[in-house]
């Protein structure tokens, strides 16, 4: 994927937060470099959304993309987790844990 | 993107990960509290009311389930009968949600639990392919003492890991020619094999 893609998915879900921008284009970057991007098998994502359908815990339309689109930019478990706290947002989904 | 939950997604990213680790050789109470707390990272804030890998059921109760694992993981490990994993599986996916050994996300590390214990098998479990309610009365059933409706449920969604492609197959790999090649051989060696019969038979007249 080239930079200019990246830079695209990343401002199609920051939405204009200039924190968000900053953190995620230091993960591209950092992606650049090490020229090694993280893949996630398909199956086990497919695998996960049905089961958290089957908890009652399933993802929106919204949650899946900005989950896919993650995926696309190739950052690792660390950056996506510390990217996804900064995003914040909160859900009631977890009172059903 | 109003309605995204960021720590949803997290636990997600985490869940997926653990879909395909935890492939020890042995599986134990340890184990489970090892899942709980992977899929808490990065959910340090939110500990208060996951309770990363902290114990909440009686800790003899899960010595008990742990001690029956250790002694079922080799033999499922060295089954190829489907029916004898998926009533092994089911049976520790239902224990672990009837035991609920952690204040939360008892369900999820239970299917979890039971899809790393179908994959020393050499099995996925396609949890797409399940129905939410025949599921749900299933594992309540098994709750119960009941498995066989799960252990249906499960063997039905089993799928090989290491199912070889069609497309692959070695006829394909050697030249496109070969399935042909295969057919005349097979034919001439019917042909012959007639012959040699007619010829034993005029001899023995």
């Amino acid at each position: 994927m080239t930079t200019t893609n990246s830079e695209q998915i990343l401002l199609g879900i920051c939405e204009g937060r200039e924190d968000l921008l900053a953190l995620g284009r230091q993960f591209n970057l950092d992606v650049e470099k090490s020229s090694e991007k993280c893949k996630n098998n398909a199956n086990n994502t497919e695998a996960t959304m049905a089961i958290f359908a089957l908890e009652e815990m399933g993802l929106s339309e919204d949650e899946k993309i900005v989950f896919n689109k993650i995926d696309e930019l190739g950052w690792s478990d660390e950056q996506a987790t510390s990217f996804l706290k900064l995003m914040g947002g909160d859900s009631n989904d977890f009172d059903k844990c | 993107m109003t309605s995204i939950s960021a720590d949803k997604l997290i636990l997600a990213r985490n869940y997926r990960s653990n879909l395909n680790q935890n492939l020890a050789s042995s599986f134990n109470a340890d184990h489970l509290e090892m899942i709980h707390r992977q899929l808490c990272t990065g959910l340090e804030h939110r500990d208060k009311k996951l309770k990363s890998g902290e114990l909440r059921a009686d800790r003899k109760a899960v010595g008990m389930l742990s001690k029956e694992l250790e002694k079922m993981t080799p033999h499922i490990m060295a089954s190829t009968s489907e029916e004898f994993i998926s009533k092994k599986v089911a049976y520790v996916m239902s224990r672990v949600e009837n035991i609920k050994p952690f204040h939360t996300l008892n369900n999820m590390v239970a299917k979890l639990f039971a899809h790393n214990l179908a994959q020393t098998a050499g099995f996925n479990i396609e949890w797409q392919k399940f129905h939410k309610d025949a599921l749900k009365e299933s594992v309540e059933l098994a709750k119960k003492g009941d498995y066989s409706g799960l252990s249906e449920q499960i063997k039905d969604k089993l799928t090989s890991m290491y199912k070889p492609k069609l497309t692959s197959s070695v006829g394909t790999k050697i030249d496109p020619d070969f399935a042909d090649r295969a057919r005349q051989f097979q034919s001439d060696r019917e042909k012959d094999i007639s012959h040699n019969q007619k010829k034993q038979t005029l001899q023995i007249n």
